[in-house]
């Protein structure tokens, strides 16, 4: 009983307590929520500089390294912008990432560029082969023919290998072709087994998942790898060459890294994340295991036989790919001083049993451009510290 | 009524009472006079907020058996002996008591108090 004139004295009170008691549980609620809201967006302002929150993935120990391999070889090639993304295979834990560009008086600044969008050149090498084993067309040991290393499809458009100026591979098989970076043997057996049927290309990519993911909590810039596809208008039946080498397809480190991580994590996706204990599984299998299985033996390869060697080390067996692509040109002229590079080296460690993949990419202005030897031996680096830090301990 | 003793303590005053005692406060302003069943009156310098704020304090569920009445007045229910909304008068008696103590308020008042002592017929032997 409360009304205007009349109170039943003991039961306001009453009430009136039961208000404040609603008051402070209210306000304690929205301030458990907000204090929940800032937890779970927190990565967002994590990413800014790489440094390690309490729940976060990254350490601050590998970060200094990595930011001081990544200055010290940017600084070396006069490199415009890179970035070292360190990944945790079974749980897709990122646990380093440096993104540093440079400035106008030539030093370089941690900055967020993990979403940097580009075309990757031979690093999507893996995952073309891949396709082309999936379709079950084609075998590692399939050879090819890619003469002095010159193809031209027409009159302005010609791929090359690396060698060409030295007079090309010749026959060479497909795990060869991997280990050495071949444009023309991939451009020829893609077009050999996806030429007609082009869309199928695309749909075997997709089915494993390349370019995933297309958004991850803590990496604010990051956009879905985009290509053309024949669906589209601007489609011509020589964007599937392009894409069997790497180019026409625009696709971040990250993304790329996820991919790599698959395999070394057995065909299983997961997500990379920033948050300890959340692992996100984006394709449970990529690929059949046989293929996964090809797929890991040629990757070790690329580093023990292959372009790769840089990368390796005689500490613990590594497995990767390079790749490099020339990415824009001032001039529209061939290996110009005036084209822009993307060089990058994206593998994973132990080969056979893998703890930890990494990708190292970064921009740099005219020729040379290995991603082998360039990117290679920062990967090289950071593996030796990895294990001499013992990363590869089991309380790692 | 429980074993509960109202205190009420000013700068140089303090009065201790069994709330069954008290028939009704009334206030004017900052003044508040408790008067008691034996018509004994004490003038506090405390306004009826006040008043009310120390018998729930130290009542608890027992300061039920008060009811605020308006702006002036706090009446013990135990004492309600007679409401007549149209002369606008209250009678506070019961038969310990050979004084019937009048009071008036407003119509309202008075009829919201007629309402409620109807709507607790029955249940008064519960407090």
């Amino acid at each position: 009983m409360n009304d205007d004139e009349l109170q039943v004295l003991g039961r306001g009170k009453a009430s009136r307590s039961r208000r404040k008691y609603f008051v402070w549980g209210a306000l304690i609620i929205a301030f458990t929520l907000l204090a929940l809201l800032i937890w779970r967006f927190k990565p967002s302002v994590e990413n800014l500089d790489g440094r390690a929150k309490i729940g976060s993935t990254l350490n601050d120990d590998l970060r200094r390294l990595t930011t001081g391999l990544l200055n010290r070889k940017l600084t070396e090639l006069n490199g415009l912008q890179g970035q070292v993304i360190i990944m945790e295979v079974q749980t897709g834990a990122i646990k380093a990432m440096v993104g540093l560009e440079r400035k106008y008086d030539g030093s370089y600044e941690p900055c967020n560029n993990f979403g940097y969008w580009q075309e990757p050149g031979q690093t999507a090498s893996t995952a073309v082969l891949l396709a082309l084993l999936e379709t079950g067309e084609v075998k590692l040991s399939d050879e090819v023919d890619v003469e002095n290393g010159i193809w031209a499809l027409d009159e302005r458009n010609t791929i090359r290998d690396h060698n060409w100026n030295r007079g090309g591979y010749g026959v060479i098989n497909m795990e060869r072709a991997l280990e050495v970076s071949t444009n023309v043997a991939f451009a020829k057996m893609v077009n050999k087994v996806f030429m007609g049927k082009e869309q199928e290309f695309f749909d075997m990519l997709s089915k494993m998942s390349y370019g995933q993911p297309d958004y991850i909590e803590g990496f604010p810039s990051m956009r879905p790898s985009l290509y053309t596809s024949p669906n589209d208008s601007t489609w011509t039946r020589k964007l599937l060459l392009w894409n069997a080498i790497g180019y026409d397809r625009t696709i971040a480190p990250i993304q790329t890294l996820t991919f790599y991580n698959a395999i070394a994590n057995g065909g299983k996706m997961v997500k990379p994340t920033l948050r300890e204990g959340e692992t996100e599984i984006i394709n449970e299998q990529i690929a059949s295991k046989e293929n996964i299985s090809e797929i890991q033996e040629a990757l070790y390869h690329v580093v023990t036989e292959g372009l790769a060697r840089p990368a390796g080390t005689h500490l613990v067996e590594v497995a990767g790919k390079m790749g490099d692509a020339q990415v824009r040109s001032l001039y529209d002229s061939l290996d110009s001083e005036s084209s822009e590079y993307h060089i990058s080296f994206c593998g994973y460690f132990p080969a056979f049993a893998p703890k930890y993949s990494i990708i190292i990419s970064f921009n740099k202005m005219g020729l040379p451009a290995s991603g082998g030897q360039m990117a290679g031996s920062v990967f090289h680096d950071i593996v030796e510290w990895m294990v001499h830090h013992g990363w590869l301990n089991e309380d790692n | 009524m429980g074993n509960k003793v109202l205190i009420i303590s000013t700068v140089n005053e303090l009065v201790r009472v069994k709330p069954e005692r008290v028939v009704y406060i009334s206030s004017d302003g900052n003044y508040s006079t408790m008067v008691l069943h034996d018509k004994s009156e004490h003038v506090f310098t405390l306004n009826l907020a006040h008043c009310q704020q120390l018998i729930e304090d130290q009542l608890g569920k027992e300061a039920e058996t008060f009811i605020r009445l308006g702006k002036q007045l706090i009446i013990n229910r135990e004492y309600i002996f007679k409401i007549n909304v149209n002369k606008q008068t209250l009678m506070m008696a019961d038969m310990a008591l050979n004084h019937v103590f009048t009071l008036s308020a407003s119509k309202e008042a008075l009829r919201q108090l007629k309402v409620f002592m109807e709507s607790n017929m029955g249940k008064e032997m519960k407090l």
